[in-house]
């Protein structure tokens, strides 16, 4: 055997596993979602029956559905502008090369690197009604009339979790800024500081342009954030308190493992896989643009 | 080394991950339950030591399955799909167990029932429960009541407040309560902290005979009685709740009775171990009534064991549920657990305070009263799931469009699940 055939076999092989865990663990449960979805089960029986578009139908006429869809793209708002200006200021705040930049640098990113259970366990402790942090505070500055039911009231609550979720997740938009920051050329900023251009000038003429990549990097990956949030959001407040702060994944969740109406839950599951998709391909499309450029 | 040889290699790596991904391999048998908290995990590991003690040479192991019965359910599907299911699981009863036993997937322990004398052994009424078509699948462990108010007995003793027995005295205690600057009634929102709430209304306003009707499946939503109900519900619970309710899980709702900002809480009496373990002594920081409407009734949440048929150690299986059924095993895990056991010959000397007093109020019911189950496990999962959130939901919006909107919600599925024949036709518990 020539030697090129046998590292194309190697080449082979090394590549068998991840295809086949590609196809076992992505493709096959998307196939048996979409086809679960017109079917009815209750996740343990062996009667599975077809029921054609009965499950759509039937989400698509639940309050429960409207309410999840308008808070994920609440969310959806949220995460491409909240995470996005705030991660960009900090990284502005941490590349004037002040003292102990790397400090801050970890000190904004270290929420990122906790686990969103124990996030969302710190913020509920912040949000508690009567002993919590944030309304002691409020009465302790004189502030009283200002204490809230934060993840207890139905109008207010799905704000309160994105607050946690802004804590969280603005570390990470910092670092791609920041990043992206420190990329720029020296030379262009010392031009226009030579040409005499203000902050504003500079920001606006050199620093936003030449961050569009990181920051459409950052907004892809803060949107898809958005469409699968799903930790947080279970265990601050598992959808509650009524159904005020479901979003599609918590309440495919609810449907297929508390009501164990699997079809149902799969149907929510393939109108959750379309609208992310909407969201999420042109940033793919971008990637791969950028990939064939980089390659021709 | 050549191409063969390294085919070779890569196979027998992958053959050696398949085989120790097996989990026969590890040979101990496992139950796997969500008995978490303090008491819960203690009770948890007092019933495991005794199982070890009964069987010498056997290796047994408990996995904590976080996340309680929705997740155990989770997880326990794709084992049992994956034909790889623990031995013994923590069961909810009922409709729950049902749905396993109609799937096929849990192993009759009529055997085990037998060696047990368990006709003799176990309250008639839980008996009904781990039965399905004459079968037994399960072994009740413990009784929880879910009907008990529970309150701060030094306020009440500081104000002279007896404890009420029916709705009217509930609402004169909570207003002496209101005017001493003291919040009547703890309430949680998480996991359906309000829905224990409603039951003695039910059974208030419509009978045990009534209230078995909504487990049927016979009693329609929109029944001006069940209007009346969740009325009730308003005037009598819902305006006695503190400040906040809504933003609170169980445990935290428990703090606020112990810190002496709230006079009372109903919940499962699961929260007796939670009190006590905070330091709290039984009948003398704290004590309970039966909820308004419900002096001769209990509704009672069982905790169960049970096998799928798919497990590979059945003789372990079996040995472990033998041990957890017996008067030692169940002495041993209800002494933590703060509940009843189920086995009737453990001595009632293991109870205290508050739990003695529950002991002997089960046993009176059992004679003279009607004991009923927990709506969870007569209800479809749909409707129980969505009875959860429209009581929570009128509880935070207590108008009448939200209860036209809640009976609605609840009438449609009841519609939906009668076309499905999924509820059990239940008789009471005794």
């Amino acid at each position: 055997m020539k030697l090129s055939d046998e590292r194309r076999l190697t080449f082979a092989l090394f590549l068998f596993v991840p295809v086949v865990c590609f196809f076992v663990f992505i493709v096959y449960p998307i196939f048996r979602s979409l086809t679960l979805s017109f079917q009815e089960w209750d996740g343990l029986s062996q009667n599975i029956e077809f029921v054609g578009w009965a499950n759509y139908k039937k989400i698509f006429s639940s309050e429960l559905l409207w309410v999840s869809l308008t808070n994920n793209l609440k969310w959806l708002v949220f995460s491409l502008l909240a995470p996005t200006m705030l991660g960009f200021f900090l990284a502005l705040l941490v590349d004037q090369k002040v003292k102990g930049e790397s400090l801050f640098q970890v000190f904004f990113f270290i929420p990122y690197a906790i686990t969103p259970v124990a996030v969302a366990s710190v913020w509920s402790w912040l949000y508690s009604p009567r002993g919590g942090v944030i309304n002691q505070l409020l009465t302790s500055i004189g502030l009283p009339q200002f204490r809230q039911v934060w993840i207890g009231n139905p109008d207010i609550a799905t704000y309160s979790v994105m607050l946690a979720s802004l804590w969280w997740s603005t570390g990470f938009a910092m670092v791609l800024y920041f990043s992206g920051l420190r990329g720029i050329p020296p030379e262009l900023l010392e031009a226009a500081d030579v040409d005499g251009a203000s902050f504003w000038v500079k920001l606006r003429k050199i620093v936003f342009p030449q961050l569009l990549p990181s920051t459409i990097v950052v907004m892809a990956m803060q949107g898809i954030s958005a469409m699968r949030v799903f930790d947080l959001i279970y265990a601050m407040t598992g959808g509650g308190p009524g159904i005020s702060t479901h979003v599609l994944a918590t309440m495919m969740f609810d449907v297929s493992f508390n009501r164990f109406e699997m079809g149902a839950g799969s149907a929510i599951a393939v109108v959750l896989l379309v609208i992310s998709s909407a969201i999420i391909l042109p940033y793919v499309f971008h990637s791969s643009k950028g990939l064939e450029e980089l390659r021709s | 080394m050549n191409v063969r040889g390294r085919i070779v290699k890569f196979a027998a790596t992958l053959f050696a991950i398949a085989v120790l991904s097996n989990s026969a391999l590890f040979a101990d048998t496992e139950i796997w339950h969500y008995w978490l908290s303090g008491g819960e995990k203690d009770a948890i590991n007092a019933l495991m030591d005794v199982v070890k003690q009964e069987n010498p040479g056997m290796t047994f192991n408990a996995r904590e399955i976080p996340g309680a019965s929705t997740e155990m359910r989770r997880q326990l599907g794709s084992a049992i799909l994956a034909g790889n299911p623990p031995e013994v699981y923590h069961a909810g009863l009922g409709l729950d167990l049902k749905s396993y036993v109609d799937a096929g997937h849990l192993r009759t322990l009529d055997d085990v029932w037998a060696k047990l004398n368990g006709d003799k052994i176990f309250n008639p009424g839980l008996q009904k429960i781990v039965k399905v078509n004459g079968h037994v699948y399960a072994i009740p462990m413990n009784t929880h009541v879910v009907t008990h108010i529970f309150y701060n007995k030094k306020i009440f003793d500081k104000l002279g407040l007896k404890p009420p027995k029916n709705a009217e005295e509930f609402l004169k205690v909570s207003a002496v309560l209101k005017k001493n600057k003291i919040e009547p009634l703890a309430a949680a929102a998480k996991a359906g902290g309000t829905i224990y709430h409603i039951y003695p209304i039910f059974i208030d306003v419509l009978g045990t005979d009534g209230y078995m009707a909504l487990g049927n499946g016979s009693l329609s939503w929109k029944d001006p009685k069940v209007r009346k109900a969740f009325e009730e519900y308003r005037k009598t619970f819902v305006s006695q709740y503190m400040f906040g309710w809504s933003g609170y899980g169980w445990a935290e709702a428990a703090n606020e009775m112990m810190k002496g900002n709230v006079a009372m809480y109903m919940n499962g009496d699961w929260v007796v171990s939670y009190f006590e373990n905070a330091g709290w002594k039984s009948g003398v920081d704290f004590d309970f009534f039966p909820a308004p409407g419900t002096q001769n009734t209990i509704v009672v949440q069982v905790d169960g064991l049970a096998s799928p048929k798919e497990s590979k150690d059945e003789k372990g299986a079996k040995a472990l549920l033998l041990s957890a059924a017996g008067t030692a095993g169940q002495a041993a895990f209800n002494r933590y657990k703060g509940s009843v056991a189920a086995n009737l010959t453990v001595k009632p000397d293991i109870y205290k305070g508050v739990m003695k007093a529950t002991y002997d109020r089960i046993q009176a019911i059992s004679k003279s009263g009607t004991m009923l189950p927990n709506l969870a496990v007569m209800l479809p999962p749909p409707l129980w799931s969505e009875l959860k959130t429209q009581v929570e939901t009128f509880a935070l919006k207590s108008d009448d469009a939200t209860l036209d909107k809640a009976l609605n919600a609840l009438e449609t599925i009841r519609l939906e699940q009668l076309e499905k024949k999924a509820f059990a036709n239940w008789s009471g518990m005794n």
